[in-house]
């Protein structure tokens, strides 16, 4: 498709000229010699670009933008003029000029300005498209995604939420547990109740028991007054128990006991509370694989899995990267008051080809850090993180000495790439092409074996800790 | 031949208002004088890519050639104009002693035409055939005339026409300008006073009249009549 140019300028020479350039440059080119024809053609063509001289008889450029403005506000005018003052430039992008060149034009700039401004164009049409559909995806909630996967979710979060029923929802650390949790609880009837979210892993476990079911005073050393549990702060509302495979074992009765029951006691109190509490739980781990193990309670579990909803991971449905990628530039925008409006098309091919091993969390956090770096209205690959750019060589070399055992060479390789990929475990798992439990078991073994050489003497410690370093 | 009118000493605070007068006028001769060699320059500037381009694609037809090489022309003729009215309109050209005010007029119009259309101007000039020559000190005239219709132009509202004659009247070398009135309060009356007390030391006068919207300034110079150009 070709892009449509409209050039106005009142002296034939310079438009024919600059007409002929920019079709030699390959762009649909029309011209007009003052603003009161160029609004027309312009409003008869949408052009995609218009490029206008600045002083002109009948309707000069600055009058032309302002029109423009009002009847195709997202094209982008480009102003150019050889009386080029500081005042005017910057009246003219006040104004809404995407740019303002000075005659006589530098061809290369040109060029460049005219690129520039259909990249803007562009992103501007996507912003639009995907405000579309974000605002049709799941009305009233924060979760956002367009393809199968995703559709199944919402229908199942749309069927689930206006029950009672305790929902489990699994899924990869950063794929939007909580942002489902919050959307049943938000289309349940109990919206306009408290939802409390209590991350279970966050917590040490001598904790989780006072901070789930609260306590009385006296009832610990410290505890100089009554305090009150999520399980009561969240009554007729919603409960959101993250990482409840990490919930102890030995709370796991008394939370079930709750389930069942409806009434719990406060830590060092007598008298039971009664609580009318929805609870939904989540989890990154293998529940069944955790009873096997004798980890989880089997009748907790089956309580819990009345209703079960599976969140995909962001590489296994890349087609909503888009939308989530805007749905955080407008997030941060509002934020920072930054005014960016998307992201250049290599940047999103980058970003659509990554594995995302992070998930939806590392888009966010990696958009934030886009966001804080740009200075103009367009991320490029340019304000990513180098090594998600695949042009770029991999900056981290590791000098492996001759002569020493594989295993060794493995253990070595693998402490380098978390060491670069700044302790992640899930991306190191990623890039190495092991599983994430192989890469835990792999760790686990190796924290073993220093601890017992530690324990035998302080040489054996020392000697992992240097083979540690050089890693 | 009567000799030119010397400038005489005028009271240096005086004359001072007159240089400051003439900076701001000259500011804006500068300003159109850079736009107008902007246009052309570019124009020349995309012309020769283009040439460098189908260079580079193995050669122009041969009947596009004359049409880049006319519009160059053009663009290099526009330039010298420009630079010549410019030159004429800071520096009269006065090889016998004395300023043809009917050449010397468009030049000044010419050298401010990007101003008037910048601020929505009607410019005209009265073309006229026969020589208007002003018999005084041909660089205070040049800064007088200048400055008259510079400062006539500034105070002139968007929208509105200024035209502008040269002729002889009653033995004197008149510039005559028609205008739409400005805002009374943008300093124009203090400006023509400093601009008459120069007209008075050339041997002058600056009258104003108004008639409703339209404004009249007569600038009114000793003339040199061609008829005393052979006595010389």
């Amino acid at each position: 498709m070709k892009y449509r140019v409209l050039i106005v300028d009142d002296e034939a020479d310079s438009r024919d000229a600059l007409a002929e350039l920019t079709q030699r440059w390959g762009y649909d080119v029309q011209t007009a010699a003052d603003g009161t024809e160029a609004l027309r053609r312009a409003i008869e063509g949408h052009p995609d670009v218009i490029l206008t001289d600045l002083v002109m008889p009948n309707m000069d450029g600055l009058w032309l933008l302002r029109a423009l403005r009002a009847e195709l506000p997202e094209c982008p005018v480009v102003l150019l003029t050889g009386r080029g003052t500081i005042q005017t430039a910057v009246q003219a992008i006040k104004e809404g000029a995407y740019d303002f060149i000075e005659k006589p034009l530098e061809i290369p700039r040109l060029r460049i300005v005219l690129e520039r401004a259909l990249e803007k164009k562009e992103t501007m049409r996507e912003v639009q498209l995907l405000r579309r559909r974000i605002a049709a995806l799941a009305p009233g909630t924060d979760m956002i995604g367009s393809g199968p996967a995703m559709q199944r979710v919402f229908e199942l979060v749309n069927k689930v939420a206006p029950s009672n029923a305790s929902v489990v929802i699994s899924g990869q650390s950063g794929t939007g547990k909580e942002v489902v949790a919050r959307a049943i609880h938000n289309l349940s009837p109990r919206k306009d109740k408290p939802f409390v979210a209590l991350n279970c892993s966050a917590i040490p476990a001598t904790l989780i028991e006072s901070e789930l079911f609260g306590y009385e005073r006296g009832a610990f050393t410290g505890a100089d007054q009554r305090r009150m549990g999520n399980f009561e702060l969240a009554h007729n509302g919603t409960l959101f128990l993250d990482e409840v495979g990490e919930l102890p074992l030995e709370l796991q009765a008394k939370f079930l006991r709750v389930l069942e029951e409806r009434k719990f006691r406060r830590l060092g109190g007598r008298a039971e509370v009664e609580v009318d509490v929805r609870v939904l739980c989540a989890t990154n781990r293998d529940l069944k694989e955790e009873i096997r193990r004798g980890r989880f309670r089997e009748d907790l579990y089956f309580r819990l899995h009345v209703f079960t909803i599976v969140l995909p991971q962001l590489r296994e449905r890349r087609e909503d990267v888009p939308l989530l990628v805007h749905h955080f530039i407008e997030k941060f925008n509002a934020e920072t008051g930054k005014r960016v409006q998307g992201l250049t098309p290599a940047a999103m091919t980058t970003l659509q080809g990554y594995a995302w091993p992070g998930n939806i969390r590392e888009l966010r956090n990696t958009l934030e850090r886009a966001m804080i770096l740009v200075d103009g209205d367009v991320i490029g690959e340019e304000h990513l993180p180098p090594d998600m750019q695949s042009s770029r060589p991999e900056a981290a070399m590791l000098r492996v000495p001759l002569g020493i055992p594989m295993d060794r060479v493995e253990k070595d390789y693998i402490l380098a790439s978390l060491q670069k990929n700044g302790g992640n475990k899930a991306r190191t798992a990623e890039i190495l092409g092991i599983s994430e439990k192989t890469l835990y078991n792999k760790l686990n073994r190796w924290a073993a074996e220093a601890r017992e050489r530690g324990a035998e003497g302080p040489e054996g410690a020392e000697k992992e800790s240097a083979a540690s370093a050089k890693a | 031949m009567p000799e030119p009118v010397p400038s005489p000493q005028r009271p240096p605070q005086e004359a001072e208002a007159e240089h400051a007068l003439r900076s701001r006028i000259l500011a804006r001769v500068i300003a159109g004088a850079v736009h107008d060699i902007r246009t052309p320059l570019g124009t020349i500037m995309m012309k020769l890519q283009l040439l460098r381009d189908a260079a580079g694609d193995g050669g122009l037809p041969g009947e596009q050639l004359p049409q880049h090489l006319r519009v160059l022309d053009a663009q290099v003729e526009r330039v010298t104009e420009i630079l010549r009215k410019l030159a004429s309109a800071v520096e009269p050209p006065a090889p016998l002693g004395w300023v043809d005010l009917a050449a010397l007029l468009p030049d000044v119009a010419g050298a401010l035409s990007y101003e008037a259309r910048f601020h929505g101007v009607e410019l005209t000039v009265e073309p006229r055939t026969v020589g208007v020559r002003a018999g005084a000190d041909p660089e205070a005239v040049g800064r007088l005339v200048l400055c008259v219709f510079g400062r006539a132009l500034a105070g002139t509202p968007r929208g509105g026409k200024l035209s502008a004659r040269a002729a002889v009247r009653n033995g004197a070398a008149v510039l005559e300008i028609e205008r739409t009135s400005g805002d009374p309060g943008d300093g124009l009356g203090y400006d023509m006073d400093v601009l008459a007390a120069a007209a008075a030391a050339l041997g002058g006068r600056l009258e104003r009249t108004h008639e409703r919207e339209i404004e009249r300034m007569a600038l009114a110079l000793p003339q040199i009549a061609p008829a005393t150009e052979g006595a010389r």
